[in-house]
């Protein structure tokens, strides 16, 4: 059902001079769900989420939030939404300014956004740092002074406290150990529920995926190579030969098994990468029209679309 | 008390070290009581809570402890000398040549005014005895390493332009591109995908091995753990509350906390 989405994206396009850093995604996210986005480092996926946060503006596409199109509307039009749509920035360390407490900086975002008396705003404070298991005494410390993972809660709270309609989740929780990681994916799952929020969530964790997503695109160079619109037993499930070798290298907690390797993958670079499949070059399989065409999505299962020529030889 | 050091063996001893925030009268121990050491040609990896004091610890090994900070006890010993009681010109020395740090906040690390190029060449040319032509080859050469795509146009390129990845990447090259004695790695894969981590976990037990490099290896990652460590010192709470080989945590942990880390696999 179309009312039924909340946010969607069609042949979304960034382009920084060559780097087609996003090049053709249109993707969607049922409201009240959640969509895991994983792939390459440098494969487009934080600037999907600042095209989406209209942090960046795109070079191409359409971005649907709540069915209206907002790609092209301006600032002062868009305002009312911004407090609809968070993000919890990758590299946590640089979204306080140095200058202030992590407090003070949380508290503008509500003087901006609410009209919470200053007593509210600090017993909601204490009780949103609470929930993301961070000591409220730390509210005024500024971000250099706390560890990695406690900035990176204070900055789950900073998005959180606003009660927004989405957030963009990019990296939320890498910084943090198995158990404070488990506690803050526990505490989305539920405000989810809760609240009905939205959660685009990118990530390098492949297990955080099933625990949060209900949905799963994997990004490689610009674009999704494979879609999939269920999450369990995703190792298994994916098709994709890109998908397949980043499943494989998920490290195994037994220091008999292990399997780091030295050889650097062969990859496509520079203008070879006008033409063809961009992974083509770290493929096992090799065939002609892979550097001819670049292979579009395609249905191969109920809500599951790859783009590969060759997925009768990959999944052999 | 003092240990007996053996020169062919070089290695970085932590002994019982302290360390202690101080902001008004609010006092914060860290570091309560740490002792570990990071031997040459070895992988030492260091788990543990968030907030649990791993990177102060890194921190007052590289001398790079903010002003606030308060060593109340404790020795860092390198080559029969205490590194906490150097003079201050004699200490930086050591930063670049005998040990090189990547931090956990790759883009604090990196200037946003420069390009990449220039902040690993400068680095090089002021720890190394080459040339600047040969410095850029070499800034390349550890940028390829990395698995970086077209490291020739990544030179030319500032942090901002940079996915997250890719900055943690170019600070490993940095560090590395200065061939340490010691390197001091604080999460220096959390924000890559696991198969370009993988890449880059084996260039780091590569320089263990072939350039006999000590690591201290800061992470969460039991996984990564368990691909590249040969020690492991397990902190909580600012203390150490396990140590040892790598089989050894894995296979008979002891302390309740190592066991729960070792279970809480999503
Ligand atoms: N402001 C910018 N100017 C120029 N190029 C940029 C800019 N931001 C990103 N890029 C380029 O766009 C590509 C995608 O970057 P992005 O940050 O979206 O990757 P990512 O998938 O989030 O990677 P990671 O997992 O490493 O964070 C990269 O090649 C990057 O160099
Ligand atoms: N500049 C500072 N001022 C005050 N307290 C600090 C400062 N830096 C760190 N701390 C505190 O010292 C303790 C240890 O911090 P540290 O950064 O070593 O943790 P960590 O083990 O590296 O955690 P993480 O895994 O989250 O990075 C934390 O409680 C932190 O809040
Ligand atoms: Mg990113
Ligand atoms: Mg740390």
């Amino acid at each position: 059902m179309k009312s039924d989405i909340l946010l969607e994206t069609k042949q979304l396009k960034k382009y920084y001079g060559t780097v087609h850093a996003v090049d053709g995604v249109s993707l969607s996210i049922q409201k009240g769900q959640s969509l895991g986005l994983i792939g390459e480092s440098g494969s487009g996926k934080s600037t999907f989420g600042k095209l989406v946060t209209k942090l960046e503006k795109p070079s191409g596409g359409e971005i649907r939030f709540l069915g209206r199109s907002v790609e092209n509307i301006p600032e002062r039009k868009f305002r009312p939404l911004r407090k609809e749509i968070q993000i919890v920035f990758q590299s946590s360390g640089d979204v306080f300014d140095p200058c202030y407490t992590v407090g003070d900086s949380i508290r503008e975002g509500l003087h901006n956004y609410t009209d919470l008396s200053p007593a509210e705003i600090e017993d909601y404070l204490d009780e949103t740092f609470e929930r993301v298991g961070l000591n409220p005494a730390l509210k005024n410390r500024a971000a250099k002074q706390l560890s990695g993972g406690q900035c990176q809660r204070a900055n789950i709270a900073r998005a959180l406290i606003l009660h927004p309609q989405l957030i963009v989740c990019d990296e939320p929780v890498s910084s943090l150990d198995y158990s404070i990681r488990k506690q803050m994916l526990n505490l989305l799952n539920k405000i989810q529920e809760q609240e009905g929020i939205t959660y685009l969530f990118i990530t390098h964790d492949l297990s955080n995926v099933p625990y949060v997503c209900k949905a799963v695109a994997i990004m490689y160079h610009g674009r999704i190579v494979e879609y999939l619109d269920h999450t369990d037993n995703l190792g298994e499930n994916v098709m994709h030969p890109y998908s397949r070798l980043l499943f494989e290298s998920v490290p195994v907690p037994d220091p008999r098994k292990r399997t780091i390797n030295r050889e650097l993958p062969e990859r496509v670079q520079g203008e070879n990468l006008q033409k063809g499949c961009p992974f083509r070059g770290e493929c096992p399989i090799q065939e002609e029209i892979c550097a001819e065409t670049m292979p579009l999505l395609s249905e191969e299962a109920t809500g599951h679309k790859v783009a590969c020529h060759c997925l009768h030889k990959a999944n052999m | 008390m003092k240990m007996k050091q053996n020169n062919t063996n070089s290695r970085i001893e932590v002994e019982h070290l302290c360390v202690e925030f101080s902001s008004g009268r609010h006092q914060t121990k860290a570091v309560q009581d740490v002792s570990l050491s990071v031997q040459k040609g070895r992988i030492t990896a260091l788990v543990g809570e968030s907030g649990s004091g791993k990177s102060v610890t890194a921190l007052t090994i590289m001398n790079l402890l903010p002003q606030t900070a308060n060593v109340c006890q404790g020795k860092v010993i390198w080559e029969k000398q205490n590194l906490l009681s150097l003079s201050g010109k004699e200490r930086k020395k050591l930063n670049g040549t005998v040990l090189a740090m990547i931090f956990q906040n790759p883009a604090a690390a990196l200037d946003p005014l420069f390009s990449i190029g220039d902040q690993i060449t400068e680095g090089i040319l002021t720890h190394r005895r080459i040339n600047k032509r040969e410095a850029r080859e070499e800034a390349v050469h550890y940028l390829q390493m990395m698995n970086l795509p077209e490291p020739d146009a990544l030179m030319q390129k500032r942090p901002f332009e940079l996915s997250g990845g890719m900055c943690q990447r170019v600070t490993i090259a940095m560090a590395m591109s200065l061939h340490p004695e010691f390197l001091i790695a604080d999460e220096p894969t959390t924000a890559l995908d696991v198969t370009v981590q993988k890449q880059i976990l084996g260039e780091i037990s590569r320089i263990r091995t072939e350039q006999n490099v000590g690591v201290l290896f800061i992470t969460h990652d039991l996984g990564v753990v368990a691909e590249i460590a040969d020690d492991v010192f397990v902190m909580r709470s600012g203390q150490i509350v396990e140590s040892g080989d790598v089989y050894h945590i894995f296979e008979q942990p002891q302390h309740s906390y190592t066991k729960k880390l070792l279970n809480s696999v999503l």
